[in-house]
């Protein structure tokens, strides 16, 4: 039965493209309810996480069966994917329903709802996942959907591009993570122990430790494996350095955005480093590595969300940044911390999506600086965003505070540098949180040259429709209370728990409250157009604004280095593979038929003849055969 | 005095190899047509030889199949002649050559 919790999306997305899909209404209600079965059935083990009805045994059956090798599909029940499975089912029905007043004049509605229910499905397979195979192929499988949802509006070049570009962007990444489940394969090496070679997660786990106690695995092999697992996180969840497909995925619809960035694709990535944590805290150095550009990308994107003109790309930014924390958090060896920030986060950051989508839908631009006075008219949409703000920034009481308490102590336990990188990274983000907010809500409307309501079809913008605000109100509560659940203690906190000390609570309080006033004082002057941190930031602002330079970098290895060897390649194979090899059998069979051609001369006479002689040589052949065989 | 089976189909064989070099060499499509006559009717005469030589009617009966289907054959078979000469103003079978290449 609990299968279902995986099948009801895919039979929704399978259902809506085959048969509903001229039926709108109807489509995106097969959408909503298949995915609100699977959160009841989720919910249902969650309930029996606290003795409330029976927790089914994990579930698995043989996918592929070869000599030597057994693969098997199953679902995993652990307090980790039932938490998860619940943000990701949770979440993402809150935002299809949003999307079904989101996306309601858009021609595309039912193939919306279709790859959406794709697009969960797929998440919730990576969440129940058993083992490195299974998990890999719904890897792909929201690789896939991510790619047909960021390039929805396929009319648009930029948003073809930008499907293509997360597209490749993660088939790098994906690249190492099949590399290092391949390597994971070989060292699950049975020949002592008896067992068999695998890849399930349960197996791995208690086979790969001791295999490295008593030297039949190397460190460095287990390290190799685990940098190119982390590939495929790298990847998933934009990490430096492949984090450049994320904002260009905002040209997708905004649900779409909301999905990505809260309940799946980005989560996917450090779900699979808390699911597979047993190996990479098998090496210090892995970890070391994980934590840096953790840091890095924690930093990087707080920066450049600083300058970031577009409202989506801010919070994009916003999202690469808090994965960024997240990533710290497992490289600090806290899986805990890491996986209740990815909660709450999937709360907040569906919760600032959907109000963006709130705002876009009403103003018809993205453009910060077009935008103003929002409050006064969009109150509902407006207070759910300063509450999603507030919790992005990790103010006290929302869910946000806990759950960046909670890294902010493991990188002070641990190292300095990375607690500086944090706090500083902390302020940034509610410095640009507090400029976003500003900009869009607060002031006068239209501060910009042209003001919104004069591109706009509306003459003034007005509060969404009840369906968008519902899930908004939704996630306002969940962004708020999230952070009284007592998550932490259901993940089982083995790791000693650093609590919130009252220091930290004070340095990180003040640095946010510090970073929402002084960008508040900033961006409070009426009629500007140009962002003020141009001018004081000088060559720094550009450096940021290029997004450091690393898009520029990508396009010119690929136009420089990867387009001229592909081309030199093409002309290897024309000469020797197409022109030698092909040709040449092309060519030889075409002369062969211009010499047997001859004999077709249209005369019947000719025919007859050849007719004839033919009759007469299986003749004397059946003859000769029957004389030798008598 | 009984003439014996291989003196009738000696005969045979020169009919059927005449109407064979008809067939290859005429460029009259009639006498093409008449050619391929002939070739039925030296099978007919191996037919009767044997139904003769055997003793029983089997021979025979071949043979009257077979001169019914030739008498069909050259009713369709001039009715083909008539209507190329129809559209080609000629009965050359040289010159029937659309089917070459």
């Amino acid at each position: 039965m609990y299968s279902l919790i995986i099948l009801s999306p895919f039979l929704a997305f399978a259902v809506i493209s085959l048969i509903t899909r001229r039926f709108r209404g109807l489509s995106a209600l097969i959408a909503i309810a298949s995915l609100l079965v699977s959160f009841a059935l989720i919910l249902k083990l969650f309930l029996a996480l606290f003795g409330i009805g029976a927790m089914p045994e994990a579930v698995s059956a043989s996918w592929l069966s070869l000599p030597g090798m057994n693969f098997e599909m199953g679902l995993l029940f652990d307090r980790l994917s039932i938490l998860m499975g619940l943000l990701v089912s949770g979440v993402g029905s809150l935002i299809f329903i949003f999307s079904a007043g989101y996306m309601e004049e858009d021609p595309g509605f039912s193939r919306f709802f279709a790859f959406l229910s794709l697009f969960a499905a797929a998440m919730l397979g990576i969440v129940f996942s058993t083992n490195f195979v299974q998990i890999f192929i719904f890897w792909e499988l929201v690789g896939l959907a991510s790619y047909l949802l960021i390039g929805f509006w396929f009319q648009k070049d930029s948003a073809a591009d930008a499907g293509k570009k997360a597209f490749m962007v993660n088939r790098v990444g994906d690249f190492g993570f099949i590399l290092g489940i391949i390597l994971i394969w070989f060292l699950s090496d049975p020949s002592a122990e008896g067992m068999k070679r695998t890849v399930d997660f349960a197996g791995l786990a208690a086979m790969i430790p001791g295999s490295l106690a008593n030297g039949m695995v190397s460190s460095v092999a287990v390290f190799t494996a685990g940098i190119l697992i982390f590939c495929g996180v790298i990847g998933k969840s934009a990490q430096f350095p492949l984090h450049v497909w994320l904002p260009d995925a905002m040209e997708g619809p905004t649900p779409v955005s909301a999905l990505i960035h809260a309940a799946t694709m980005v989560a996917a990535g450090v779900y699979l480093l808390a699911r597979v944590f047993f190996l990479f805290t098998l090496s210090a150095e892995l970890l070391q590595i994980i934590a840096i550009i953790g840091a890095i990308t924690a930093l990087m994107a707080a920066t450049m969300g600083v300058v970031e003109k577009d409202i989506k790309r801010v919070l994009a930014y916003s999202t690469m940044s808090q994965l960024g924390f997240m990533v710290l958090a497992m490289g600090l060896s806290d899986p805990v911390a890491g996986i209740y920030h990815l909660l709450t986060h999937g709360f907040f950051k569906a919760l600032l999506f959907l109000g963006a989508g709130c705002v876009i839908h009403a103003v018809h631009t993205q453009n910060l600086f077009d935008m103003g006075g929002l409050f006064k008219r969009m109150p509902v949409t407006s207070i759910a965003f300063f509450i999603g703000t507030f919790a992005l920034c990790g103010l006290f009481p929302t869910a946000g505070f806990f759950s960046k308490e909670e890294i902010l102590a493991a990188a002070m336990h641990k190292s300095p540098v990375f607690f500086g990188v944090a706090i500083f990274t902390v302020f940034l983000t509610s410095f640009y949180m507090g400029r976003l907010v500003t900009l869009a809500f607060l002031g006068h409307p239209g501060r910009g040259q042209t003001p919104f309501y004069e591109k706009g079809s509306d003459p003034f913008p007005d509060e969404a429709p009840f369906v968008m605000t519902f899930p908004l109100i939704i996630l306002s509560f969940l962004s708020v209370t999230a952070g009284y659940f007592g998550i932490p203690a259901l993940l089982g906190a083995e790791t000693e728990h650093h609590g919130s000390s009252m220091n930290l609570t004070l340095i990180s309080s003040a640095v946010v409250l510090a970073g929402l006033t002084v960008s508040f004082l900033v961006y409070r002057v009426k009629r500007q157009s140009e962002d003020p941190l141009a001018h004081t930031l000088g060559p720094l602002y550009t450096l940021i604004s290029r997004r450091y330079f690393m898009d520029d970098l990508y396009d010119f290895y690929v136009q420089k280095i990867q387009q001229p060897f592909a081309a030199l390649c093409n002309k290897g194979n024309d000469l020797f593979v197409i022109k030698g090899l092909s040709n040449l059998t092309g060519e030889g069979l075409y002369r062969l038929g211009s010499l047997t051609r001859k004999m077709f001369t249209g005369n019947v006479q000719t025919y007859s003849l050849i007719l004839v002689f033919q009759i007469l040589v299986v003749f004397v052949i059946a003859v000769v055969f029957m004389q030798l065989t008598k | 005095m009984m003439i014996p089976a291989s003196h009738y189909l000696i005969v045979a064989f020169v009919l059927f190899s005449i109407g064979l070099l008809g067939v290859f060499t005429r460029r009259n499509t009639i006498l093409v047509l008449l050619s391929i006559e002939l070739m039925f009717n030296a099978v007919n005469l191996i037919f009767v030889t044997f139904s003769r030589s055997w003793g029983n009617l089997d021979g025979q009966v071949a043979a009257l199949f077979s001169m019914a289907i030739a008498a069909a054959e050259v009713a369709v078979g001039l009715a083909i002649a008539i209507l190329l000469f129809r559209s080609r103003q000629t009965i050359d079978v040289a010159e029937f050559n659309s089917l070459k290449d």
